[in-house]
């Protein structure tokens, strides 16, 4: 893990992304306490504006350099099962422009707000994504504030309110 | 596979969902393999972020339910 999220630094060192941070059930994990999941999802800001037609085989390429490999549909990289995903809107673009630094191990790396976790699953909507948002409401430390203004921004507040979901 | 940031990501969301539906119909045994794997390297992220181990048996009182 911890030998993973260096090269993913190198990659972001590399230019190839302007900025990467844990997204997922991973990025959960920093919030809350059990969770399961088998491969590390991380969210890539591409150089390229959003719209653009765009690849990540030099993404894929540079990975494959420092011993990554191909399992099913993820690179398998350093003993972890990665998913390189782009952000692919407006709210995962902002929720990896302001992931928090966190350190594991020894390593520094960069982990979704779980305000934006809480968004991003929501406008996700599967069976996990709301038993995400149930665990991450009883065991995260939630800013209601920034919480209401992200869903607010993003238009989730009626579907979040619709759920009856506390926001604080 | 070229496409928008959107397309790219709406690609890779639909085979990590035909994977966890083929992982679904896996024999029990093979399931079981691959939660003791997902436990062990969740337990490794948890020691380097700092925080004590789960053992697999200690799930069902952890995992709460909404």
């Amino acid at each position: 893990m911890e030998a993973t999220l260096q090269i993913l630094n190198q990659l972001e060192g590399s230019g190839l992304i302007t900025r990467y941070a844990i997204g997922g059930a991973m990025a959960a994990f920093f919030y809350s306490e059990a969770v399961l999941t088998e491969d590390l999802d991380a969210f890539v800001l591409l150089a390229q504006p959003t719209g653009a037609i765009v690849t990540l085989t030099p993404l894929y390429d540079f990975l494959k350099q420092r011993g990554a490999t191909e399992e099913r549909e993820h690179l398998w990289l350093a003993g972890t099962l990665l998913q390189v995903i782009p952000a692919y809107d407006v709210l995962t673009e902002e929720a990896v422009g302001e992931a928090v630094p966190r350190t594991v191990g020894e390593t520094c790396t960069r982990v979704m707000r779980v305000e934006h976790l809480l968004a991003i699953a929501l406008r996700t909507g599967r069976g996990k994504d709301h038993a995400r948002i149930a665990l991450l409401l009883q065991e995260a430390d939630v800013d209601p504030v920034r919480l209401a203004d992200i869903l607010q921004r993003h238009g989730l507040s009626e579907k979040w309110n619709r759920h009856n979901l506390p926001t604080g | 596979m070229k496409g928008t940031a959107l397309q790219l990501a709406e690609d890779i969301f639909r085979r990590k969902d035909a994977s966890r539906r083929l992982a679904a119909a896996l024999p029990i045994e093979e399931k079981l393999g691959r939660l003791v794997v997902m436990q062990v390297r969740a337990n490794e992220v948890r020691r380097l972020a700092g925080r004590p181990a789960i053992r697999v048996w200690e799930l069902p009182s952890s995992m709460r339910r909404p």
